[in-house]
């Protein structure tokens, strides 16, 4: 029989593949979420900006759509005073816009010589021109334009006018305003400025057409508002609602090429809405910085992998564990078949040589006789006792015995044990004390063979000129307190927890033969089918305790 | 034992289900489109004879006139028979002639007809051309001409004319030196009176024969009314006419043109203004005044007309009688009856038989329904001031805790009475308590009454009506989460105001092209009327001075503060407000999430005209107010 077939077959090829297997797909799985987190900043890098952009440009949006057309409500009713007040609330409100051009402007059918735009019998011309803008001191300044002063006033004026009368000429009847009609006619956007003049009714611009045409019209002036707002994009304020993201975003002209061909900076652009249109958003992030940000979010996420990684590398531990303690638990009960052979030998081959030299013997003397009778009867005795504890041991473990329980005096139950004892092992120095008050409730039985065999102990680990056995019986409120203590070779601490163990046994030189390491397995379990405990206290070379302790029974009857 | 308890269920059952079939037919929902019936016959006229009436009836989908033969029923028959175009008014110009003009579109260029009733023949009295005309009252001819103004000239002055029923050119009598806004002719067909007005002021102008200058004989300030009603008998110096000059409530008196002054005050009421009706060209004589407390009342200056009257109003008990047109002789009458809860009818009266004739009901869908009556309440604003109102209680007889519909008549240069109101019986019959408030700057009750609203469109005009809200709260009648606002025009304005500035008060608003913006309502004043403008400056405001006033109390600057739900109806035509404005204020309240439900009728003016558009605007109401209301 070959001996390796008989081992215990540890694999550990197929958990070193695992572990290996699961460290590999960690190490791809950390580097895959790298990677999408990595292309998700990227992503979120070029997408965000326009969330950035709304963000900042919103003030401007509103400016534009909500307090421009305000200008309309006025109706052309509004004067250098009421403008001044207009102007005032939007300046100081929109830091972007710089500086605002007030026309007031008279549409007439008078033979006027204001110099201004003239169709037909249609006279435009600004009646006043006021340019507002705040002076270092932060007040609104209103300076009064004269006509003499430059061209620049007149060109915004003259282009804005131009499209209006062309305007004019298409109006009708039915002509409606519509939102495209209103945009091109009545805005206008340039870089860095913008026009607007109040949008009259539908009625009054078929006045206007009939002036522009018919010179019998009555003599009439009607009065417009035109504002000019300078818009400065450089002073929008950028609301970075990504800090995270973009390092630096500025307004920047949109010419502006990248200033820098680095490659460590990651950059991306928009460019401004409509009057802004000659300026760009740039939000720019060195590679240190969106790595910052690529690590924050990358840090959760490794933080899982790796908690997965960790519970994998435990399981296969826990099989690795498990491994090793079936693999111990075999040897173990290979060494109890082997010892458990030879106790079982030992007997058997003494029967068969007393019953060999039975047979042999021509004739078997009286003493002979009795020799053999006896040794055949000590072995038989022996294996019964074997095969009992065997037995018993078995039936114990798989509780399925019933304990023999009956109330005895504590000493009419040691004592008979330990008259036994100093017969048995004559040359142990053997001692005891009982102190108790309470009987106890106990397999007399089972609780013996105990005692028996942590006497047997005591005798058998102990030097031969150190044969000291002191058994001690207490009993506190709730237990009784039995301990054996020698003063035999001890055990090691690393010992105690494994000697209660089956087929555990401690390796040195009393243990050659005759043990199977059922001896203490056996008493434990007896004990705790008893309801009681069993402790071990020992210093290696000076001796050992034993602790049992069990349920205390009733008072005994005191007569 | 359950046999019976069942039958008694049974029994219980067919009670309940026939008592509520009985309430049911009482309290009925009348349907949206009974209430805002057109009349089929309108403008019924009698001849100065007093045999024919001629009325516009529909015809191919258009107005044509009708004439009703009063002596030989046989010869009645259709006038005009016209498939594109719509007879706009017509009147009698002799005993078988009637003089019209018609139009396809309210815009239309203006196109004047002579016809003859029994030859049937039409003679264009004017080439058609687009300037506008005024005839001069009474709409009467001297011999073979009528007398009209005309402002083909200058369209912003109106020349004196003689136009010829012959279809004669024209004839200019005298050129509009440009302030003239009427011209009153004397019984023998010259002009010897005209009113001018820059509208801070107005003045008389007189003289004595048309080769002369007029000459101003009188100066009022804008406030005070001299309307001049017809000749006294006899005289081409004194004339009856409507004064309120050194009094509050206008007062029929006998005015001397010569010298400007006052010669007798001939009836006059202490509480309200006189109308302006019951002189009668034909025989030079006032008939009878006419006033309006609650209802409209008649004064008689003749005791045998007063006698007839009497006798035709016993045949109307509890119902308002009002003259619309009669014949020289006074013995044929058209006579309108109604009464708050009937739309009314139109009935010729013979009084010399003493004999009703139907012509027409108003509105025969609502004649057999329950209407609600209306009842005038007067209770005092916040500063003590009497203001006068009505209110139409709801359906279903409930008295307390109300919802109430604030409904704001339009002007404010009006006021309401106790005349039949087909909107508020719609609301009323929905479930509403109607209130209508003659608030300061409505018209009929005296000069001080109307000049209290003066630059209160935004302040005690709307104060007012919140007062009136809070009386009928206070009087157990409303219940204070229920009130609502609605109106049209200057109402409109008001339920924006509301929304804009009282959401706490009220707890919806619905604007029938109600001004966003007084900026834009003052910009349709045309500069060229400078007396108008300056009127308005008076009644409003000042737009360039008072931009501040007119900028608080524009909704549009304000829509952000709208905090209740808004039914908003624009008509595309509405020159009053511009749509941009209307866009914005939409926009604006959209913004803010706050309800607003915005009807735009591209097609339509301040008034929805067409029956499609109309009913469509009162189904969004009566869903708006269910919703909002209820």
């Amino acid at each position: 029989m070959a001996y390796n077939q008989l081992k215990y077959r540890k694999n550990f090829g197929l958990l070193i593949a695992f572990v290996i297997l699961v460290t590999v797909l960690f190490v791809l799985a950390m580097l895959f979420a790298r990677r999408v987190i990595y292309n998700f900043v990227e992503t979120e890098f070029n997408n965000r900006k326009v969330e950035v952009f709304d963000q900042s440009v919103q003030s401007f949006n509103e400016f534009f759509n909500e307090k421009i057309p305000e200008i309309s409500y006025y109706q052309g009713f509004l004067d250098s005073v009421k403008a001044a007040e207009f102007v005032n609330d939007v300046i100081r409100k929109n830091a972007f816009v710089e500086k605002a051009l007030f026309y007031d402007i008279e549409v007439t059918n008078a033979d006027s010589i204001e110099s201004g735009i003239r169709y037909n019998h249609l006279l435009i011309y600004p009646k006043r021109v006021v340019d507002f803008h705040l002076d270092r001191e932060n007040r609104l300044v209103a300076e009064r334009k004269l006509r003499s002063e430059g061209k620049e006033y007149d060109e915004d004026f003259n282009s804005m006018m131009l499209k209006f009368i062309a305007f004019l000429d298409r109006v009708n009847d039915s002509t409606t305003l519509s939102d495209n009609d209103i945009y091109r006619v009545f805005y206008t956007l340039n870089a860095g400025k913008v026009s607007y003049m109040n949008i009259p009714r539908v009625s009054d611009l078929l006045v206007y057409k009939n002036m522009m045409h018919s010179s019998e019209a009555p003599v009439v002036t009607y009065e417009h508002d035109l504002f000019m707002f300078s818009v400065n994009p450089q002073k929008i304020q950028i609301k970075n609602i990504a800090p995270n993201l973009y390092e630096r975003i500025e307004v920047l002209p949109i010419v502006s090429g990248s200033v820098s061909d680095q490659r460590n900076y990651w950059e991306t652009q928009l460019s401004m809405p409509g009057a802004l249109s000659d300026y760009k958003l740039q939000y720019s992030s060195s590679e240190g910085f969106i790595y910052k940000e690529i690590n924050r979010r990358f840090f959760p996420v490794s933080v899982g992998i790796s908690i997965i990684y960790i519970i994998l590398i435990l399981i296969a531990y826990l099989i690795y564990r498990n491994a090793i303690i079936n693999s111990k638990l075999f040897r173990l009960q290979y060494d109890f078949i082997n010892n458990l052979t030879h106790e079982f030998k030992t007997p058997v081959s003494v029967i068969k040589i007393a019953g060999n030299n039975i047979q042999s013997a021509e004739n078997l003397s009286q003493m002979e006789q009795q020799m053999y009778g006896k040794i055949l009867d000590q072995e038989a005795d022996k294996l019964n006792s074997l095969m009992n504890k065997l037995l018993s041991f078995a039936q114990i473990e798989n509780k399925s015995i019933k304990p023999n329980k009956e109330e005895v005096d504590v000493m009419e139950f040691c004592e008979p044990i330990f008259d036994a004892i100093k017969l048995k092992y004559p040359d142990m120095h053997f001692t005891y004390h009982v102190d108790v008050q309470n009987n106890m409730v106990v397999d007399t039985t089972l609780l013996g063979s105990v005692f028996q065999n942590l006497i047997d102990n005591a005798y058998k680990y102990s030097e031969v000129n150190k044969r000291f056995l002191h058994v001690d019986v207490q009993q506190n409120k709730k237990n009784f307190i039995v301990k054996f203590t020698d003063r035999g070779i001890g055990i090691n601490k690393k010992e105690f927890n494994s000697i209660f163990k089956k087929f555990y046994r401690v390796k040195n030189q009393f243990n050659q033969q005759g043990s199977i390491g059922l001896g203490l397995a056996f008493c434990k379990e007896i004990i705790d089918f008893m309801g009681g405990e069993i402790k071990v206290d020992s210093v290696q070379n000076e001796g050992t305790t034993f602790t049992l302790l069990l349920p205390l029974g009733p008072k005994k009857n005191k007569e | 034992m359950y046999r019976i308890l069942f039958w008694c269920l049974v029994v219980t059952l067919v009670c309940t289900s026939v008592g509520c079939k009985n309430s049911s037919s009482k309290d009925k929902l009348i349907p949206i489109e009974d209430f805002f019936v057109k009349p089929e016959k309108t403008n019924f006229k009698i001849s100065p004879d007093g045999k024919k009436i001629a009325y516009l009836g529909l015809e191919d989908h258009c107005r044509n006139i009708f004439v009703l033969d009063l002596v030989d029923e046989s010869r009645s028959k259709q006038l005009t028979y016209q498939s594109d175009m719509n007879v706009q008014y017509f009147f009698w110009v002799s005993d078988s002639m009637l003089v019209y003009s018609n139009a396809h579109s309210p815009m239309d260029s203006l196109r004047i007809f002579s016809i003859s009733v029994s030859t049937e023949k039409s003679i264009a009295l004017l080439p058609t051309q687009s300037t506008r005309l005024r005839w001069l009252s009474p709409q009467i001819s001297y011999g073979n001409y009528l007398l009209a103004s005309l402002n083909s000239r200058d369209s912003t002055v109106f020349d004196l004319y003689k136009i010829y029923l012959d279809g004669a050119k024209p004839e200019l009598v005298t050129k509009n030196p440009g302030n003239i806004l009427h011209w009153i002719a004397s019984p023998d067909g010259k002009v010897r009176l005209a009113t001018t007005s820059d509208s801070v002021q107005e003045s008389i102008l007189y003289r004595a024969s048309e080769a002369e200058a007029f000459k101003q004989v009188a100066i009022t300030d804008y406030q005070t009314l001299i309307r001049p009603l017809g000749y006294v008998k006899n005289s081409l110096t004194n004339i009856y006419a409507l004064s309120n000059d050194n009094r509050d409530k206008l007062a029929l008196v006998e005015y001397n043109t010569t010298e400007g002054k006052e010669e007798r005050v001939v009836y006059s009421h202490d509480k309200v203004d006189i109308n302006p009706s019951g002189y009668s060209p034909y025989l030079q004589k006032l008939v009878y005044s006419q006033y309006i407390v609650n209802n409209k009342e008649l004064h008689f200056f003749d005791a045998d007309l007063a006698h007839k009257f009497q006798r035709l109003s016993a045949q109307f008990e509890k119902q308002t009688l009002d003259i619309l047109d009669t014949d020289t002789s006074l013995n044929h009458w058209i006579v309108k009856v109604s009464t708050d809860v009937d739309a009314g009818s139109i009935y010729y009266y013979d009084a010399e038989t003493n004999h009703i004739t139907l012509l027409s009901d108003l509105n025969p869908k609502l004649k057999s329904m329950a209407l609600q009556p209306k009842e005038p309440i007067t209770f005092q604003a916040r500063d003590g001031l009497t203001l006068q109102g009505y209110l139409t209680y709801p359906l279903g007889g409930k008295r307390n805790g109300l919802p109430v519909v604030a409904l704001v008549h339009d002007g404010p240069n009006r006021r309401e009475s106790m005349d039949f109101d087909a909107e508020a019986q719609f609301l009323a019959n929905r479930g509403y308590l109607v209130f209508q408030l003659n608030y300061r700057g409505s018209s009929g009750y005296g000069k001080q009454f109307w000049a209290a609203g003066f630059k209160e469109w935004g302040g005690k005009i709307q104060s007012d009506i919140i007062d009136g809200v809070t009386w009928l709260i206070h009087q157990g009648i409303v219940d204070k989460n229920r009130v609502g606002i609605m109106g049209a025009g200057f109402g409109g304005y008001s339920a924006l105001h509301a929304a804009t500035y009282n959401s706490s008060f009220y707890k919806c608003a619905i604007s029938m092209s109600g001004y966003t913006n007084l900026f834009t309502y003052f910009k349709e004043i045309p500069p060229y009327q400078q007396p108008y403008v300056r009127l308005f400056h008076n009644i409003i405001g000042d737009p360039v001075r008072e931009a501040d006033m007119f900028k608080a109390i524009s909704p549009v600057f304000h829509a952000d503060k709208v905090g209740i739900p808004v039914l908003f109806v624009q008509g595309g035509r509405d020159r009053f407000s511009s749509l941009t404005d209307a866009n914005q204020f939409v926009q604006k309240v959209k913004n803010n999430n706050t309800p607003i439900r915005y009807i735009y009728r591209e097609d339509e003016g301040r008034r929805f005209r067409s029956e499609e558009n109309m009913i469509t605007y009162y189904q969004e109401v009566e869903d708006f107010l269910a919703k909002y209301l209820k």
